[in-house]
C-alpha cells in the first residue's frame, strides 16, 4: 500500500477529505482488477467508492507477499549439551522463579549442577531475568545453562552477565559485566594473569569500570599484587582508591600496612603494672594529613563518633593484629577484656572487628565473639565472615559448647547468624538445633514470636530434610504450645525442599 | 502406571492462576492418602483440612474431572494435583481395583453418555418436527429479513455520509457515534454488523495507517450490504457465510445433522480470550489423514469452566461437522472416542510462501476470513529492533503479533537455539500469533 499512485492510494486520499471537497476518479488498474473497477463508473458516488475500496483492498490482501529479506543472525546453539532436568525437577524450579519459596532457588541451582544437568529451554528466559536483577545469583545460574542457555544470553544484551568468556583475546572487545566475570574467574585460578591483563587496559578504562575490575582483587590476593596497589593509591578516583586502601590493609606485610605500624605506635601506649597489661593509653591524631588520606584514612566520621576517635579506629582497622599480640604481654582474650574496660573501647573493638575480617584471624574472631556474647545477630554474622567458610560451623560448635551457662538468647542468635551462610548444616549442628526445639517446647510463651518465625524459616532453610521425621514427631509433641504454631508454618518448607531434592535423585536427565 | 502427559499440559488446564500453584502444591505422593489406577482411569484419595479426605478422579480418555471437596472451581486443585502427579512421578500411581466410589461414578457417565445419546436423537426429531411447520418457520424468516433489510439500507446511507463528507475527522468522534448506528444494527437484528461497527471505534485510534484500516473495514461493509441484496442470486456456501457475518447464528444440533468428517484430529493449538465476563476459547485441530483444519469455538461465563476438554498436543479420533461456509474453518464434534497423545508434529506448509499461498486460496473463497491457521513445518524464530519474526529457508519472513510477550519470544528463542523448529499460529493477515511448538518431538503450547 506504500505506493503513491498506487489504486489504493487514490481511493484514501478521496475518502480522506470526503467526496463533497473532491471529485472522486475511479482508479485505473491494468487487468482483471481494471475491468472490475471499469464496472463501478455508472454507479452513484458513494457506492462507487466503498465498492472499489472493497475491490482493491481485498484484491492487495489476496495478492500480500512475505518479504524475503536478509535478518542479521548469529551461529545457531551447538547441539550436543548436558542433559536436561527431568520434568518434575523442572516444576520445581518453575514454582521458585514464580516467587513459591524464591529463597530455596539457590539450592535447586546448586543440586542441578552437582547433577551435571542443565535447565530446560522453556524456563532460560526467566532463570536469566532473575540473575540480571539478582546479582548473588550469578555464579550459580551460569553451570546449569548449558550451551543452550549460554547461546541464548548472548542474544540479549541484558544477559550479557551470562556469556561465558573463552579467551583473553575478548578482554578488549566484551562488555563491562561480561568482562569483570571474567576477570573474577581469572582472579579464582591465576590472579597474576588477571593482574597483567587489567594492567594491560587499566589507563583507559572509565572509574566505575576501574573500581568494578579492582575489587575483584580481593579474590586471590597476594602480596604480588602489592606494588600495583600502591600505585593505584595515586589514582584520579576517589573511590578507586578507598578500594586499593582497604585492599593494601589485608596485607600486613604492605608497605600501607607499615606506615599505619609506625603511625599507630605514636598514639598508643601499652601500661603495665608488674609486667602485666593493664590498660592502653592513648593520643588522639591531631590532623588527618594528606599522607593519612592516601592511605584510605577518612577524614569524614561516622555519626556518633568525634572525628579524632574516627581517625584512629581507621588506624587500628589497618594494623596488623600481631603489633597487639607483644610477646611479653597477655593472651588476646586478656586484651580483648582490658580493652572493654577503657574508655576507648569503640576504638578498640570496632577497629580490631574490621581487622580480623581484613586479616582473617580465626583466634581474633574467636576471643571478639567470645566478647559480644550478649550482641545481636547480625555482629555475630558479621565475625563469622571473618572465618573461612569451612570453619564456621566448628566455630559455632565450640561457641555453643563452651559457653557454660549459655542463655536462650545467645543460642538462637549463634545459630540465626550461622543459617544467614546459606550452607547446608552437618548432623551434629542439626541435632543441636532439635535438642534446642525440644528444650523450649515447655515454654509457655514464646518471646519475639516474629523473630523466632524468622530464625525457623532460615535454619530449615540449611538443615538436611532427612531430619523431617524427627521434626513431624516434635510436632506433635508441640502439642498446643507457641511452638506448635511456628513448626507448622515451618515444616512445608523443609517438605518442599525434600521433594525437590527427591526429584533429583529420581529424576534422570534428558 | 505409564504416562506421557506434560506439566505444561496438566498447567494448560488450570482455570486460573491460584488453582495452578495450588495443584502443584499438591503433586507430592505425601499428600495422598491412597492412589490407583485401572486403565484410562485413576483415583485418589487427598488429605485436607477436613476429617474425610477427598475424594478426587480423573478419567484420562476425555478427560474428565470429578472431586468430593467443595471447590467451585473446574477442574479443582485436587484434580490438577492429582494428574501432574501423573505426569512427573507415574510409577507412584499402581494399577488396582476402583474403590466402589470410583466404580459409581463411571458407571453413572456411561449412564449419562447414554441419556446423551437418547437426548441427540430426542433432539433431531424436534427439529424435523419443527421443520414439519414450515408455515410459521417460513414466517419467522421473513419477519427477520425484513428488519435486517431495512437495517442495511440506513448502514448503506450512514456509509455513503461518510465517504462525503471524509474519514479525516472521525477520530474526533465520540464513542457515542459509534455505538449509535450499532445499536441500530442490533434493533435490526444485525449483530454481526454492529461487532464491526464497535470494534471501529478503536480502529481509528490505532496508530499510525488508521485510515487504511477504517477504509478496508468500511469496504467490506460496503461488500456485505451488496451481497445481501443480491443474496437469492449467490451460491449456498456464499450465502451461509454473508448470514453469518451479519450475525445471524446456526443452531448447533441444525449444523450436527450434518455429513460428519471423519479423521484422526490433532489439537494442534488453543487460545483462549475474555471479552468481558465471557470466555471465549478456539481450538485449532488438524485432521491427520486430509490435512484440513479445523476450528472448535467454546464459550463460558465468567469463572464457569469449558464444557468439553480439549488438550493441544493430544489426538481425538472423532467425527466432526462444519458448518457450512465457502471455506469451511468453524466445526462442531459430532462424536468422539478416547484422546492419545501424539508429540509429533503434523506435516506442515514447507516454506511461508507456500503457506500464505493457502491463505490467499482461502481468502478468494471467503474475504471474511479473520484468523487463518498457519503450520509451518520447518522455521526459525528471530529478534530485530522492531520484534520478533519467523524466517523460513529461503529468506521469507513473517512477523510476529505485538501481542506475543517478550518472554514468549525469548521461550521461542530458547526451544529454537537457532535451528528450525514447528510451528502452529494464527495469522490474521499481518501478524501471527504462535500458538504451538515442536521440538525434537516435543510439544510446547503457547495460547
Amino acid at each position: 500500500m506504500a505506493l503513491v499512485d498506487s489504486p489504493w492510494r487514490a481511493i484514501v486520499s478521496t475518502a480522506l477529505v470526503g467526496t463533497e471537497q473532491q471529485v472522486f476518479q475511479l482508479p485505473i488498474a491494468p487487468g482483471n482488477l481494471g475491468h472490475l473497477l471499469a464496472q463501478l463508473n455508472d454507479k452513484p458516488t458513494g457506492t462507487a467508492l466503498l465498492s472499489a475500496a472493497a475491490t482493491v483492498a481485498l484484491h492487495q490482501r489476496v495478492g500480500w507477499l512475505p518479504e524475503v529479506r536478509s535478518v542479521p543472525t548469529s551461529e545457531p546453539c551447538p547441539s550436543s549439551d548436558l542433559p536436561r532436568c527431568s520434568p518434575h525437577a523442572a516444576r520445581y524450579l518453575q514454582q521458585t522463579l514464580q516467587d513459591q519459596y524464591p529463597e530455596v532457588l539457590p539450592e535447586w541451582l546448586a543440586l542441578a549442577a552437582n547433577a551435571g544437568q542443565r535447565v530446560p529451554e522453556m524456563h532460560l528466559p526467566a532463570l536469566l531475568d532473575k540473575g540480571r536483577q539478582q546479582r548473588e545469583l550469578r555464579a550459580a545460574i551460569l553451570p546449569v545453562l548449558g550451551q543452550r542457555g549460554q547461546w541464548l544470553a548472548a542474544q540479549n544484551p541484558d544477559w550479557s552477565y551470562a556469556v561465558a568468556f573463552t579467551t583473553a583475546a575478548d578482554w578488549e572487545t566484551g562488555t563491562s559485566a561480561a568482562r569483570l566475570l571474567y576477570l573474577q574467574d581469572l582472579r579464582s585460578h591465576a590472579p597474576d594473569r588477571a593482574r597483567d591483563l587489567l594492567q594491560t587496559t587499566w589507563k583507559q578504562e572509565s572509574a566505575p569500570d576501574r573500581a568494578k575490575f579492582l575489587a575483584s582483587f580481593r579474590t586471590g590476593l597476594t602480596m604480588a599484587d602489592e606494588l600495583f596497589l600502591e600505585q593505584v593509591l595515586d589514582d584520579r578516583s576517589k573511590e578507586v582508591r578507598r578500594i586499593a586502601a582497604n585492599l593494601l590493609a589485608r596485607l600486613i606485610d604492605s608497605r600501607l600496612c607499615q606506615r599505619m605500624l609506625h603511625r599507630i605506635a605514636s598514639y598508643i601506649t601499652f601500661k603495665k603494672a608488674a609486667g602485666r597489661l593493664c590498660a592502653f593509653e592513648v593520643a588522639l591524631p591531631e590532623t588527618c594529613d594528606a599522607e593519612m588520606q592516601r592511605d584510605g584514612i577518612d577524614p569524614q566520621p561516622r555519626t556518633g563518633l568525634g572525628e579524632r576517635s574516627w581517625w584512629l579506629q581507621q588506624i587500628v582497622s589497618a594494623t596488623p593484629l600481631a603489633f597487639w599480640e607483644q610477646p611479653d604481654l597477655i593472651g588476646i582474650a586478656d586484651l580483648v577484656r582490658t580493652a572493654e574496660l577503657s574508655e576507648w573501647n569503640g576504638i578498640f573493638l570496632d577497629g580490631w572487628l574490621v581487622a580480623t575480617g581484613r586479616q582473617r584471624h580465626p583466634q581474633w574472631a574467636q576471643a571478639l565473639s567470645g566478647h559480644t556474647s550478649n550482641s545481636a545477630s547480625d555482629e555475630m554474622q558479621g565475625l563469622l565472615q571473618v572465618l573461612l567458610p569451612e570453619h564456621r560451623e566448628a566455630c559455632v560448635l565450640r561457641l555453643i559448647q563452651t559457653q557454660k551457662d549459655m542463655n536462650e538468647f545467645f543460642f538462637w542468635n549463634v545459630l540465626l547468624a550461622f543459617a544467614q551462610d546459606r550452607s547446608p548444616w552437618s548432623d551434629e549442628l542439626t541435632e543441636i538445633f532439635l535438642s534446642g526445639v525440644s528444650q523450649y517446647l515447655s515454654a509457655s510463651q514464646v518471646p519475639r514470636y516474629w523473630e523466632f518465625n524468622r530464625i525457623f524459616h532460615d535454619i530449615f532453610l540449611c538443615i538436611p530434610p532427612r531430619f523431617l521425621p524427627e521434626l513431624l514427631t516434635l510436632h506433635s509433641a508441640a502439642n498446643s504450645s507457641p511452638f506448635e504454631e511456628l513448626l507448622h508454618q515451618s515444616l512445608p518448607l523443609l517438605q518442599f525442599r525434600q521433594d525437590m531434592m527427591q526429584a533429583f535423585a529420581r529424576g534422570e536427565g534428558t | 502406571m505409564s504416562s506421557q502427559w506434560t506439566t505444561e499440559q496438566v498447567l494448560a488446564l488450570a482455570p486460573d492462576a491460584a488453582s495452578a500453584k495450588n495443584g502443584r502444591g499438591l503433586a507430592t505422593r505425601r499428600k495422598w492418602v491412597s492412589l490407583g489406577s485401572q486403565g484410562t482411569v485413576l483415583w485418589g484419595e487427598c488429605q485436607g483440612s477436613g476429617k474425610d479426605p477427598y475424594r478426587t478422579q480423573i478419567d484420562l480418555s476425555e478427560p474428565a474431572f470429578r472431586c468430593s471437596c467443595p471447590s467451585r472451581k473446574f477442574p479443582c486443585k485436587h484434580g490438577l494435583g492429582l494428574f501432574l502427579l501423573l505426569a512427573e512421578q507415574p510409577g507412584e500411581i499402581g494399577a488396582a481395583e476402583p474403590p466402589d466410589w470410583v466404580a459409581d461414578w463411571l458407571a453413572s457417565r456411561s449412564q449419562r453418555a447414554e441419556k446423551q445419546a437418547e437426548k441427540q436423537v430426542e433432539k433431531q426429531t424436534k427439529l424435523q418436527e419443527q421443520a414439519t411447520d414450515p408455515i410459521a418457520q417460513a414466517k419467522r424468516g421473513a419477519e427477520r429479513q425484513r428488519k435486517v433489510s431495512g437495517g442495511m439500507q440506513e448502514l448503506r446511507l450512514w456509509l455513503d455520509d461518510r465517504v462525503r463528507q471524509g474519514l479525516a475527522t472521525l477520530p474526533q468522534e465520540p464513542y457515542q457515534f459509534w455505538d449509535t448506528i450499532a445499536a441500530r444494527m442490533v434493533d435490526a437484528q444485525a449483530p454481526g454488523l454492529a461487532r464491526h461497527l464497535r470494534d471501529l471505534a478503536g480502529t481509528v485510534h490505532s496508530g499510525p495507517g488508521w485510515i487504511d484500516r477504517v477504509l478496508e473495514q468500511f469496504g467490506q461493509l460496503y461488500l456485505l450490504i451488496e451481497g445481501f441484496e443480491r443474496l437469492e442470486t449467490l451460491p449456498a456456501a456464499v450465502q451461509a457465510d454473508l448470514r453469518t457475518q451479519i450475525g445471524w447464528s446456526l443452531n448447533q444440533d441444525e449444523v450436527l445433522t450434518g455429513a460428519g468428517q471423519a479423521d484422526l484430529w490433532l489439537v494442534v493449538g488453543q487460545r483462549t480470550e475474555a471479552e468481558d465476563r465471557l470466555k471465549v476459547r478456539r481450538t485449532w485441530l488438524h485432521g491427520l489423514a486430509s490435512a484440513t483444519s479445523a476450528l472448535l469455538l467454546d464459550f463460558a461465563h465468567g469463572n464457569q469452566p469449558f464444557e468439553q476438554s480439549l488438550l493441544p498436543g493430544t489426538c481425538l479420533e472423532a467425527e466432526v461437522v462444519f458448518y457450512p461456509s465457502a471455506y469451511p474453518q468453524r466445526a462442531l464434534i459430532k462424536t468422539r472416542q478416547e484422546a492419545a497423545l501424539l508429540s509429533k508434529p503434523p506435516l506442515g506448509a514447507e516454506s511461508i510462501g507456500a503457506a500464505i499461498g493457502t491463505y490467499s486460496q482461502a481468502l478468494a473463497s471467503c474475504p471474511w476470513i479473520e484468523r487463518f491457521p498457519l503450520l509451518l513445518q520447518a522455521v526459525i524464530p528471530r529478534k530485530e529492533e522492531a520484534g520478533w519474526l519467523l524466517q523460513d529457508h529461503q529468506g521469507a519472513t513473517l512477523p510476529f503479533s505485538p501481542r506475543l510477550d517478550s518472554t514468549q519470544g525469548w521461550q521461542l528463542c530458547a526451544l529454537s537455539g537457532g535451528h528450525p523448529l514447528a510451528v502452529f499460529g494464527e495469522w490474521d493477515g499481518t501478524s501471527l500469533f504462535p500458538l504451538s511448538v515442536w521440538v525434537e518431538d516435543s510439544f510446547y503450547g503457547f495460547g
